[in-house]
């Protein structure tokens, strides 16, 4: 044991000799010191266990010993490790047991006491929930040694309480007895019940889970699949496929950031998101469409959608261009929309008195609803056909 | 020119590869976000093609692991994604500008030309964004620490962005208001600095958003 160990250490010889792993029995106290002093740890455990046995101060020196010596290994049993760390086993468990066991022997013979009748069935009790409450953290099966331990010493101290205030004897405790059997039972079942309840939270989270995705395939077949089927069997005609990819973009985007199916007639962002729509559905140009704010659609508003509608639809028509840029800035005072490409353009004066679409559909009706018109253009430059209404003067 | 293109999808990333053949150099380009942190470490590109969307925290990720040690690689945050949350939140990692996967080759060189430079790239979507964000007054009162020269657009910032989402480019900006390129450079660059440094609560609210998930 001792003789056996390595060479000793600066700290073996001076201050507190450290308790030993190697050689120990219950807490290597006996080992270190027997080390440390050249006596066989033997003759030392048998002195703590006979004093033990005489009174109990062999018992409460060797668990002070146990936690005031550092381990050689340099764990130490500190009343921090206790707090932290789970129970390294039986051992620690007993050793902590006992020194609660004597402190409050120690404060029962100073006087510092309520009632026998409180305070040891208070620790078994205590004692029990520790073990079962420890267990419920756990996934292991509940049924063990523990947990007869723990019910076995929650019933115990129900009964040390019951008998010692004598209601197991009269009827007139029966309600005292009832309360403790109803604790007792709401203690020992308790964790069962919260470990159940959290079986039932994870399992209705899958359930959820599940069912969203379910959801999201379902959509996706009904969308994307789809249009990937269509543009392989429409290959060969690139306008189509690009008008089939920006058509299923749109929606998937739509459904993505969760905005409610498209309902034209909801506000005006809705209503040009929906134009921007149909254009690039009619004509295959794609339409960006920026807004900023948002308002109700009324007959105005809603005119000035249709406006719009009108300049994309142009714009497709007949600028030529890569694109159209829509932006709308909307709030209650005002609402602006500007239309643009950066196509061919046009020169004004040069259109036939006939076409009438700029004229009527676009600055006629932005004018009867009170708001104008706009239209930059040049041939070369592009076009672009600014639309504002002043909501407030309405 | 060097540029590196960090996107997890190999289709796109030879896709925008060979899309800016000839127009730029581009170096290497990396799949995730440790491949991109160790790829650029050791390129040094001028500027960085980033995908918002990656595994393993997307564009932000790689943008804070690398901003402090390489001050002087600029991002340029390329994403399908419309998500203002997204966008927001790269642009205030520190990305200087933002563009969507479907612009055109040319126009990506030019964002990346201008990037290379210093300036800021906005794309009309961020323009409409920025404009959403910095609508109204400033969420937070005087005397709580907000900022107005930061937590408010002068009007002509405000004017420069609703051309940029009305879709104008900056040439065309500076002929309409009469101003010359810089000058709408520059007020582009301090939107972009507002945008970065802002507490404004749309701001915060979406990049809080950007968080949760």
């Amino acid at each position: 044991m001792s003789s056996s160990t390595a060479p000793p250490e600066r700290s073996w010889r001076h201050g507190i000799p450290p308790r030993a792993k190697e050689g120990e029995v219950f807490g290597g106290v006996c080992a270190g010191l027997g080390r440390r002093f050249g006596i066989d740890p033997l003759f030392l455990r048998i002195a703590f266990v006979a004093t033990a046995a005489a009174g109990g101060a062999g018992g409460i020196l060797y668990l002070i010993a146990m936690v005031a010596m550092p381990a050689d290994d340099g764990s130490a049993v500190t009343v921090r490790s206790i707090a932290r760390g789970p129970f390294s086993g039986w051992r620690e468990a007993v050793g902590i047991g006992l020194l609660v066991l004597s402190l409050l022997l120690t404060l029962r013979a100073f006087g510092v006491w309520t009632s026998d009748v409180l305070v040891w069935p208070l620790m078994l009790t205590g004692a029990g929930l520790a073990l079962l409450w420890r267990q419920a953290g756990s996934r292991r099966p509940a049924v063990g040694l523990r947990t007869v331990l723990g019910v076995g010493l929650i019933v115990g101290g129900g009964i040390a309480f019951l008998s010692a205030t004598n209601a197991l004897g009269g009827l007139g405790h029966l309600s005292l007895a009832a309360g403790v059997v109803f604790v007792g039972t709401v203690l020992v079942f308790g964790p069962w019940w919260l470990r159940l309840s959290q079986a039932l939270t994870a399992e209705r989270a899958a359930r959820i889970r599940s069912q969203e995705r379910a959801e999201v395939a379902a959509h996706l077949h009904d969308s994307v699949l789809q249009t990937l089927a269509l543009i392989q069997r429409r290959s060969g005609d690139p306008r189509e496929v690009a008008s089939l990819a920006r058509q299923q973009e749109r929606e998937l985007r739509a459904w993505l950031n969760d905005a409610p199916a498209a309902d034209a007639a909801a506000s005006l962002a809705a209503a040009l998101h929906a134009a921007a729509a149909e254009i690039e559905r009619l004509h295959g140009v794609p339409v960006e469409v920026v807004v900023v704010g948002d308002c109700a659609l009324d007959e105005r508003t809603a005119a000035m959608a249709a406006a719009a509608r009108e300049a994309m639809a142009n714009a497709a028509r007949f600028s030529d261009a890569a694109k159209i840029d829509v932006y709308a800035e909307a709030g209650d005072a005002r609402a602006e929309v500007f239309v643009r490409d950066r196509g061919a353009g046009f020169d004004r004066a040069a259109v036939p008195a006939d076409r009438r679409g700029l004229r009527d559909s676009i600055e006629g009706r932005m004018e009867r609803h009170g708001g104008r018109a706009a239209i930059v253009t040049a041939p070369g430059a592009g076009t672009e056909v600014e639309l504002t209404l002043e909501r407030s003067a309405a | 020119m060097r540029v590196v293109i960090v996107d997890d999808h190999q289709l796109f990333r030879s896709g925008v590869r060979s899309e800016l053949a000839g127009l730029v150099d581009v170096v290497a380009d990396a799949g995730s976000v440790a491949d991109a942190i160790a790829v650029i470490a050791a390129e040094k590109p001028d500027v960085v093609l980033l995908d918002v969307h990656m595994p393993d925290g997307g564009g932000v990720a790689v943008i804070e692991a690398l901003r402090d040690e390489l001050p002087a690689v600029q991002f340029l945050a390329l994403s399908v994604s419309d998500a203002a949350e997204d966008v927001i939140a790269v642009i205030r990692a520190g990305a200087r500008g933002y563009v969507t996967k479907t612009i055109s080759g040319e126009e990506l060189a030019d964002a990346i030309a201008r990037v290379a430079e210093g300036d800021a790239v906005f794309s009309p979507r961020l323009a409409g964004f920025v404009l959403d964000a910095f609508r109204g007054e400033p969420a937070l009162p005087a005397g709580t620490g907000a900022d107005p020269e930061i937590d408010q657009l002068t009007a002509r910032e405000l004017e420069v962005l609703r051309h940029l989402a009305r879709g104008y480019l900056y040439k065309e900006i500076a002929l309409r208001l009469g101003i010359s390129v810089k000058t709408v450079e520059a007020h582009v660059g301090a939107v972009l600095r507002k945008l970065q440094l802002s507490n404004r609560h749309e701001l915060s609210r979406w990049a809080m958003e950007r968080r949760l998930d």
